[in-house]
């Protein structure tokens, strides 16, 4: 046989069996971890009311166009916790938006003098509640994006840690208290945490209930962690200043600075939490391909700060992430253009082709049945009829999304650098 | 060979799938139906009829009403707290009956797994809630080991207890600091048993923790007697202490306390320094307004951000010593006075009362005029937008008037 076809094969055979051996372990950890809740934190009065629970600044970028944010600062303002600020930065407030709030929560142009400590777009005006003082508006002139909004919120937070809301995001009243149950435990050493946001429809479910597995059988045992694709994080403020911050031309800024504040070193940890902080609505598919690519780009970058600062974060930390964000998709990637390419020079045949693309969906369908089993008993889960609609959607996720996933990927390889 | 292989595999796949997928359903109907044992009983235990049941034939019959429920699904509803007392007791009989004493001291001794320990957190939480004689000593272990998820449940109830020795172990546990002294304190601050004695005692210990931790739970006793004893640790070796001292005499201090403050304006710490500017404000010392305008220009912006705070705490009775800061070399100072003429609502006042009127007073404008000279031009922007459509333009042109319109603090 020609040494091609032998490398092709050779190729493909080991992508095969490096998911087949993935999606056997995972398949083999949630079964036996099952869908109990081992929740032992539950609601804390005292924590939710305590004086000596670490307050919190709310940062929430608003992007240019936005006219409404509807209910979402309410809630904001109405979550469980003791001390905490919300802080909404707006690239270029639209005058609707700014009518709104001020309907609601009667703010005025209010001048702050803050310390500029990390460089960030002009801002325009400051404008605070006089209703609820905790609310503060920041209108920049035009933000650069998203590590441009959350520097300038970082910069204006009061707080010792800085969370980051997207408005898109529903939540209960304890959701922060959640959120902040990792750093309360040792706020000198958790500089950060995450917890997963979970979309509810579509396709996108799916992927949350897998980023949901993931980490509660995988991240869990880790030390080091990074968050996952979609969720909320909370900073600790004095670690992303010695960081200088959002990094602005990041792919994934967010990410980008999950690293560089454990490479620090000094025992700094970040922690993906298992718990759900809220739900959102699913994005559409070319947005979710054009997140997955630049959070692809940041993994693939991810790796420079793995040699640049080495020791400082364990290989078996990068590895974990590494597997989902870049070995896992390559592998499919790579099976599949080995096959087809097989196909198209006459080394194999078309029913193989479309076994192997069969086999894929169906193998990726039951990690993801997996993770329906994992996500169990959490609160919210989905009814019967749910669990049924979702369970059949499994196979058709490989063949419908995946593609729009890899396309996003390989575009955003070398396309602009930022969110 | 290979497509055959390959067939194989995507038919055991399929399989796997379709296992999984039942399985997942199986399991989600088992746990519906659990779950529906456990609400049936709960109905039940509520209808009178079983109640005025004998002891024994009651419990008869929620053995039978509960002969489909694990050990486990019945510690999880014991273990929370939705679960209203009358219910509780006949639940737990039940589960002592089934199952025995001696598993759940066992749970709740020790645990290995995370299962394990989500065992032994709801099976102290049972124990607490029955008044099991072993509860304290179950509960003193735990909150002797590592796990902080552990110790903070054994915390949590040791707060919420109302035995004398729940709060022995909570202050052996601030002292031993095994675990965060923050958690400790909060669950000690939310006991309802009277801790005054015991926090003065911490007054004078030998470790500066224990000092700093009794200095800030003395903040809720309302209790004038303590103003002696806290203000002498403002002289405390150890910042943390005085930061600690002078952050509870802002709250429940008066003269002595407005003098320790005053005094630790100057301490070494920025964090001290910044405690002692917001004591006096809690404090209504407006006497001191011109000690505290002098941290605006401090070196450290949290001394800064806590002298503004104080000085808008004073009320607008200051301003004179505000106007005095606006024409200060530092533009810190000057910043920070404008702000907080801002924010105090004297700046509105003056402007609204002098643009309306036809002839503006001179000594007006010139305070006006350095007051917007002190906060610089964006200040004087948020000015101009907050007083509105009809009396923006107005001030405007009074501000350019005078020069000012394109003057910045530096």
């Amino acid at each position: 046989m020609a040494p091609l076809p032998i490398v092709a094969l050779v190729t493909g055979a080991i992508s095969l069996f490096y998911l087949v051996a993935v999606a056997g372990v995972l398949i083999a950890r949630a079964l036996t971890t099952g869908g109990r809740r081992d929740d032992t934190i539950e609601r804390d009065d005292a924590r939710s009311t305590s004086r000596f629970t670490i307050p919190v600044s709310i940062v929430v970028p608003i992007a240019r166009g936005t006219t409404t944010l509807g209910a979402f600062v309410a809630d904001l303002l109405a979550l469980n916790y003791p001390e905490f600020e919300v802080i909404l930065v707006c690239d270029a407030a639209a005058p609707t938006l700014l009518g709104e709030l001020t309907g609601a929560w009667h703010t005025e142009a209010r001048e702050l003098f803050y310390r500029k400590t990390l460089p960030t777009s002009d801002v325009r005006r400051i404008y605070r509640s006089t209703t609820d003082p905790r609310l503060v508006i920041v209108d920049q002139e035009s933000s650069d994006g998203y590590a441009d909004a959350m520097n300038c919120g970082v910069n204006i937070a009061r707080y010792r840690y800085v969370a980051s809301i997207d408005p898109r995001i529903r939540m209960d009243r304890d959701a922060l208290l959640r959120l902040m149950a990792q750093p309360l435990r040792d706020p000198g050493r958790i500089v950060g945490a995450s917890q997963l946001v979970e979309r509810r429809n579509g396709f996108a479910c799916l992927s949350s209930i897998r980023t949901l597995m993931a980490s509660r059988l995988v991240w869990r045992q880790r030390r080091l962690s990074l968050g996952g694709l979609d969720g909320v994080a909370v900073w600790r403020r004095d670690a992303v200043l010695k960081c200088n911050g959002f990094p602005a031309h990041a792919a994934d800024p967010g990410l980008a600075l999950m690293f560089a504040m454990q490479a620090s070193g000094s025992g700094s940890r970040f922690v993906r939490d298992n718990g759900i902080f809220g739900t959102t609505d699913s994005a559409a598919t070319w947005d979710r391909a054009r997140a997955a690519g630049m959070r692809q780009r940041g993994a693939w970058r991810s790796l420079g700060t793995m040699l640049r600062h080495r020791g400082a974060i364990r290989w078996s930390t990068w590895l974990t992430f590494a597997h989902a964000e870049l070995f896992v998709p390559l592998a499919h990637a790579v099976l599949l253009a080995a096959i087809t390419a097989g196909a198209l020079v006459g080394w194999t045949s078309w029913l193989t082709v479309a076994s192997v693309l069969v086999l894929l969906a169906f193998g990726h369908a039951a990690v993801t049945a997996a993770a329906l089993l994992v996500r169990g008993a959490a609160p919210h889960a989905p009814t019967e009829l749910e669990l049924k609609r979702l369970l059949l959607l499994t196979p058709a996720e490989f063949v419908v999304v995946r593609p729009a996933l890899a396309l996003g990927r390989l575009l955003m390889l070398s396309g602009p650098a930022q969110r | 060979m290979l497509t055959v292989s390959l067939i194989i595999g995507t038919l055991a796949a399929i399989a796997l799938w379709t296992g999984l997928s039942i399985y997942v359903l199986s399991v989600h109907r088992l746990r519906t139906a659990t779950r529906r044992i456990l609400a049936d009983a709960l109905e039940a235990l509520e209808h009178a009829d079983l109640m005025t049941l004998g002891a024994e034939a009651r419990a008869a019959r929620l053995a039978a009403l509960l002969a489909g429920a694990s050990r486990d699904l019945l510690m999880s509803a014991l273990g929370g707290r939705e679960i209203p007392d009358h219910l509780f007791a006949p639940l737990f009989q039940h589960l002592l009956t089934t199952w025995g004493r001696d598993g759940l001291v066992a749970n709740a001794s020790a645990h290995r797994t995370s299962r394990d320990k989500w065992r032994r957190i709801t099976a102290l939480r049972i124990l607490v809630r029955a008044n099991d004689r072993d509860a304290l000593d179950l509960l003193a272990r735990a909150v002797g080991q590592s796990d902080i998820d552990v110790a903070d449940a054994a915390l949590g109830l040791l707060g919420r207890s109302d035995s004398p020795r729940a709060l022995d172990l909570l202050f052996a546990a601030l002292r031993t600091q095994r675990h965060p002294a923050a958690r400790v304190a909060a669950h000690i601050e939310h006991s309802p048993q009277p801790v005054v004695d015991r926090l003065r005692a911490l007054l004078s210990d030998p470790d500066p923790v224990c000092r700093l931790w009794g200095a800030t739970l003395l903040a809720r006793e309302p209790d004038p007697t303590l103003e002696r004893e806290i203000a002498a640790l403002t002289a405390d070796a150890d910042p943390r202490v005085r930061k600690a001292a002078i952050q509870t005499l802002g709250k429940i201090g008066d003269e002595i306390g407005a003098s320790c403050a005053f005094t630790l304006l100057k301490d070494a710490y920025p964090y001290v320094r910044a405690h002692a500017a917001r004591a006096l404000g809690e404090l209504g010392r407006e006497d001191q307004a011109e000690a505290v305008a002098a941290l605006l220009g401090d070196g450290n912006w949290w001394v800064r951000h806590a002298a503004k705070e104080s000085l808008e705490m004073m009320g607008s009775d200051i301003w004179p010593v505000l106007m005095r800061c606006l024409n200060h070399s530092d533009r810190f100072i000057r910043n920070g006075a404008a702000e907080v003429f801002q924010n105090l609502g004297v700046l509105d006042s003056l402007i609204v009362m002098e643009a309306a009127s036809d002839d503006p007073a001179p000594l007006k404008i010139a305070m006006l005029q350095r007051i917007v000279n002190a906060g610089g031009v964006q200040f004087t922007d948020s000015l101009v937008e907050r007083a509105g459509p009809i009396l923006g333009p107005r001030i405007r042109q009074m501000v350019a008037t005078v020069g000012l319109e394109h003057v910045g603090a530096h």
